[in-house]
């Protein structure tokens, strides 16, 4: 699907060599903000691809909150907690938000509306009898959350997941909390939301979204005998790189009109990250 | 509501009213005769189409919202029946009265929906349960569900509403919960394959 509109950035190209193992530091991190917030404009206006927005936008938080994965869910229909998107495709943080229907994190934050920040896991047992102990034995030892806020309601949570025993500074949690913000915008920026039960409608769509790429992943995994996060990878690189949005790539996939063999890697297109752990 | 009724659709199928409470058939089939309506909507676009009053959705769906009035009906709220790529029709809920629907309201419809959505799946995999129950776990949604739906569909070269029907019916034999039975498909601990 061709597309007359030319991107200016790196995108453009197919290079990214400048987000490639990026690590944040306090003198590049103004220069840092400012391409995010291009990248992350550029991605809002042309070929809106909620899901591609919000797994930029994480792996951005990632970057910016050194030794983290980063996980976005949402509150579904009947109040229960949904993953969007993710820093990682790696099923840990994946899993470990899903678990959090009773208690976390996620649920303490969308309850109270308020941030949830530098919560050490191990002395949170009875806080979160389940989750606390579930986390620490995927190698974490701090998490957050901040809210997903839409004047009073609170749609969903950004989940930080910490191998570190690093508090954030008060800045990183004004930039994680704009990011956050940025997310609910992208969300909700297909038409104006009127009322309560359009935003629950909006939200639906979302959600159902998430389903297709989940589905689409398990189709390229097969058929190319890939990791599941490779298996997204294919799908986001062929995406961006026929100027086509994410959902319909993951479509075409299903309904077989794109075959799996067609995916491939752009050139500089990021491969999923090793594990930060084992690498320190 | 003043009526509902459950729309079955799909690509090669012609929308079929599958069942319909409070409402003549005639009322959902006038919308596919039509050839618009908020069904197709939101069958087309996977997210629920709300119409708080029909008299004012002229300008979206002139020819349907018109003859709607004249059978009684003001408003209209349809969900999509889905899972991700699997879609199976819509739930269409109606009222005589024109009127903003409420959150809760929604809740429960969407609840509806999944419950009618895992009926026709169960329905299609040879699973009748006992109890209704079954299969509205929230575990259903988790990940790793639509991971091994997809995986399924690639080791039986099937259709993706086939395979969930293939994987609920596995784990509905075998007893077990299906985000567990999908477990084990992701992990490759179990494959499918047609003898």
């Amino acid at each position: 699907m061709a597309n007359s509109k030319k991107a200016s950035g790196p995108r453009a190209t197919g290079k990214c060599p400048v987000f490639l193992a990026l690590e944040v530091t306090m003198e590049h991190k103004e220069e840092w903000l400012a391409r995010t917030f291009v990248e992350l404009a550029d991605t809002l206006v042309a070929d809106f691809d909620l899901i591609d927005f919000l797994s930029l936008l994480l792996e951005r938080c990632a970057e910016l909150l050194d030794s983290a994965e980063v996980g976005l869910a949402l509150a579904a229909g009947r109040g229960e907690l949904r993953v969007m998107a993710s820093s990682s495709e790696r099923m840990r943080a994946l899993e470990l938000i899903e678990v959090q229907n009773d208690e976390g994190p996620c649920r303490d934050c969308l309850r109270s509306g308020e941030q949830v920040l530098n919560q050490r896991l191990d002395g949170a047992e009875n806080r979160w009898p389940r989750f606390a102990p579930e986390a620490r034995e995927a190698g974490f030892h701090m998490v957050h959350a901040l809210p997903l806020r839409l004047r009073s309601d609170v749609i969903g949570a950004m989940n930080i997941f910490s191998s570190e025993f690093r508090e954030l500074s008060p800045q990183d949690v004004n930039l994680t909390q704009a990011l956050a913000d940025v997310a609910t915008i992208g969300i909700l920026q297909e038409r104006a939301v009127k009322h309560g039960t359009d935003l629950a409608a909006q939200l639906q769509g979302a959600l159902n979204s998430r389903i297709v790429i989940e589905q689409a992943k398990g189709i390229v995994g097969e058929r190319r005998r890939v990791d599941l996060d490779e298996a997204f990878a294919l799908l986001r690189s062929y995406a961006r790189g026929n100027r086509t949005p994410l959902s319909a790539v993951a479509r075409a996939i299903i309904d077989h009109s794109l075959a799996p063999a067609e995916l491939h890697l752009a050139l500089g297109a990021q491969r999923p990250a090793r594990d930060k752990r084992s690498a320190s | 509501m003043s009526g509902a009724s459950v729309v079955l659709m799909g690509a090669e199928i012609v929308p079929s009213v599958a069942g319909a409470y409070g409402v003549s058939v005639t009322v959902q089939d006038l919308e596919f005769t039509l050839g618009e309506g908020p069904a197709s909507d939101a069958y087309a676009e996977g997210k629920p189409v709300l119409v708080d009053d029909l008299e004012l959705a002229t300008s979206r769906w002139p020819l349907f919202a018109r003859a709607l009035a004249d059978t009684g009906m003001r408003s209209m709220y349809a969900i999509p029946l889905q899972v991700g790529a699997v879609k199976l029709g819509v739930l269409v809920l109606y009222r005589d009265q024109p009127g903003v629907l409420e959150n809760e309201e929604l809740s429960a419809a969407l609840l509806v929906a999944d419950l009618v959505t895992n009926q026709v799946l169960d329905l299609q995999a040879g699973a009748v349960a006992e109890s209704l129950a079954w299969g509205l776990e929230v575990d259903d949604n988790r990940a790793v569900v639509h991971q091994a739906t997809g995986m399924i569909s690639a080791q039986l070269d099937c259709g993706i509403g086939e395979a969930l029907v293939r994987l609920r019916g596995h784990a509905f034999a075998a007893e077990r919960p299906i985000d567990e039975v999908a477990a084990d498909v992701v992990t490759r601990q179990l494959r499918f394959e047609d003898s």
